[in-house]
């Protein structure tokens, strides 16, 4: 029996990297998928059109920006139209921006924790209340080795992950008497388009702490969000899952 | 919920078998496609009947394998008898401790830590050892050690099993950094309380602290746990090393 079999998740960030491959494991689980997108690309609607088919599973892409709260807004409303149980929320989305602090405008810091910590608390809020009703699901935040141990050159970024850690404790703590868990998952560096954003000195600095020599994939995180959102972390919330290879 | 095929084709070794977390363990590992090697300490009537019913139900082999974990010649004998099989070992899941009756620091005997610290740390080393050793071989291998809530948060109380488990979270840890070239992954879990034998030994109080200590408000049954640990044992913990996972119902 596949692993999320009959459910439904909402997924962020599915334009691309963890988001998108998130998107490909949960369908290839067995679970029917809102994927929130930035926008539209050919790469994008052909994988959503191939795992419909290859999983029998829906997957319903809703393009909206998140840095905008009330389509943000309009496309909750439209889930909500749905008018279906909403098992997962796996709160993928996230953008980075790579200064030392002194270098960090107020308007950077606006922008980074306007994606990675307000929009996302505006989305858990509109989900859970759904959840709410049939008294069960899972919540899932990405927070990142940088939130645990601090970055150099990350501070906005890292600053919104450690929030959501906070967040994720204290929404689990929350929730847990109306059946809702709520977990994170703090990846290494894994191989997407943020982490190619930085100079090859940069990441091989960032393996060093890693025991396993080598960058994570995509898939290691959507793994780790399948496992969570799955019934077979049954008895776990409020807990930070670190998929990073071994990094201290 | 169980029948998934997450580690088609593997073979593991399970201690501790026949009852609580283990037997557990065994149960979702067979119904996962997973050959097992049944560690415990002596042959039951129900642990066989079990074993043949788990075999032919989800056609895998399973071998049960006796020896007391205290005994260095049997476990010798053990590791013998897992290496005459000649299949390669995947998955070692040292899920097999004693517990501590309740005392309190002052009130527990250096023979009584020296008795735990035997079985939860010293004999969990010698068997790893042993089987790692076999999986470097084969340059691949995960390994899932049971730690406890008890090993990280240190409420009081029960100090020897408690103590030895931190020293398992530590062993976990150096284990995953040592082995980490070898493709081998070494993490931990670490559960709450669980109905279990184990668990029905503690005090009522220890127990019903326990659970209010956690947010779900109740117990864990043995198969939340076992879920935990084969996520862990499997490949899609592939990029997860010297990690102790918390299935404690939110404690901490």
């Amino acid at each position: 029996m596949k692993m999320l079999a009959g459910k439904n998740a909402v997924v962020t960030g599915c334009m691309q990297g963890i988001g998108m491959k998130t998107m490909e494991v949960f369908a290839q689980e067995g679970a029917n998928v809102w994927a929130f997108c930035y926008q539209p690309t050919d790469e994008l609607t052909a994988k959503i059109q191939s795992l419909q088919e290859e999983c029998g599973v829906w997957i319903k892409p809703l393009y909206f920006d998140m840095a905008d709260d009330e389509a943000t807004k309009a496309a909750l409303k439209q889930v909500m139209a749905d008018k279906l149980p909403i098992d997962i929320l796996a709160n993928v989305a996230g953008i980075t921006h790579n200064a030392l602090f002194h270098m960090t405008s107020m308007n950077d810091f606006h922008r980074v924790f306007q994606i990675d910590f307000f929009a996302q608390m505006l989305i858990t809020q509109f989900i859970t209340k759904l959840m709410l009703r049939n008294r069960k699901g899972s919540v899932i935040f990405i927070s990142s080795d940088a939130a645990v141990t601090g970055n150099a050159g990350q501070i906005a970024y890292s600053a919104a992950k450690g929030a959501l850690i906070s967040a994720m404790r204290t929404l689990s703590a929350e929730l847990a008497n109306s059946g809702i868990r709520v977990n994170a998952v703090a990846p290494g560096v894994i191989d997407t388009a943020m982490t190619q954003a930085l100079t090859d000195e940069q990441r091989d600095k960032l393996l060093v702490s890693a025991d396993i020599k080598r960058l994570g994939q995509p898939e290691d995180i959507a793994n780790a969000l399948a496992f969570l959102g799955s019934d077979y972390s049954s008895y776990i919330t409020g807990q930070l899952l670190r998929v990073n290879g071994g990094c201290k | 919920m169980t029948m998934n095929a997450m580690l088609n084709g593997k073979n593991a070794i399970v201690t501790g078998a026949n009852r609580g977390i283990g037997l557990a363990v065994l149960r979702l590992f067979a119904a996962s496609g997973c050959n097992v090697w049944a560690c415990c300490r002596k042959p039951s009537e129900a642990f066989t009947q079990e074993v043949a019913q788990l075999q032919e139900k989800h056609s895998v082999w399973i071998e049960p394998v006796y020896f007391d974990l205290q005994n260095s010649e049997e476990m010798k004998s053990a590791v013998k008898l897992i290496r005459e099989k000649k299949e390669k070992v995947d998955i070692l899941v040292n899920n097999a401790g004693i517990e501590q009756k309740g005392s309190l620091f002052q009130m527990t005997s250096t023979e009584v830590f020296r008795q735990i610290f035997e079985v939860n740390v010293f004999a969990q080393i010698e068997f790893s050892r042993y089987i790692t050793n076999l999986m470097m071989r084969n340059r691949s291998g995960s390994v899932v050690n049971l730690i406890s809530v008890a090993g990280l948060d240190m409420t009081g109380g029960y100090m020897a099993y408690s103590a030895s488990k931190a020293a398992m979270a530590s062993v976990t840890k150096t284990m995953a950094a040592e082995l980490c070239s070898y493709g081998i992954r070494v993490n931990g879990v670490a559960p709450g309380i669980a109905q279990t034998d184990m668990a029905m030994s503690l005090t009522e109080q220890a127990r019903e602290n326990t659970k209010a200590a956690s947010l779900m408000q109740r117990i864990a049954d043995p198969e939340e746990i076992a879920t935990v640990i084969r996520f862990l044992a499997s490949d899609d913990a592939s990029y997860m090393t010297g990690q102790i996972v918390r299935a404690d119902g939110g404690m901490a």
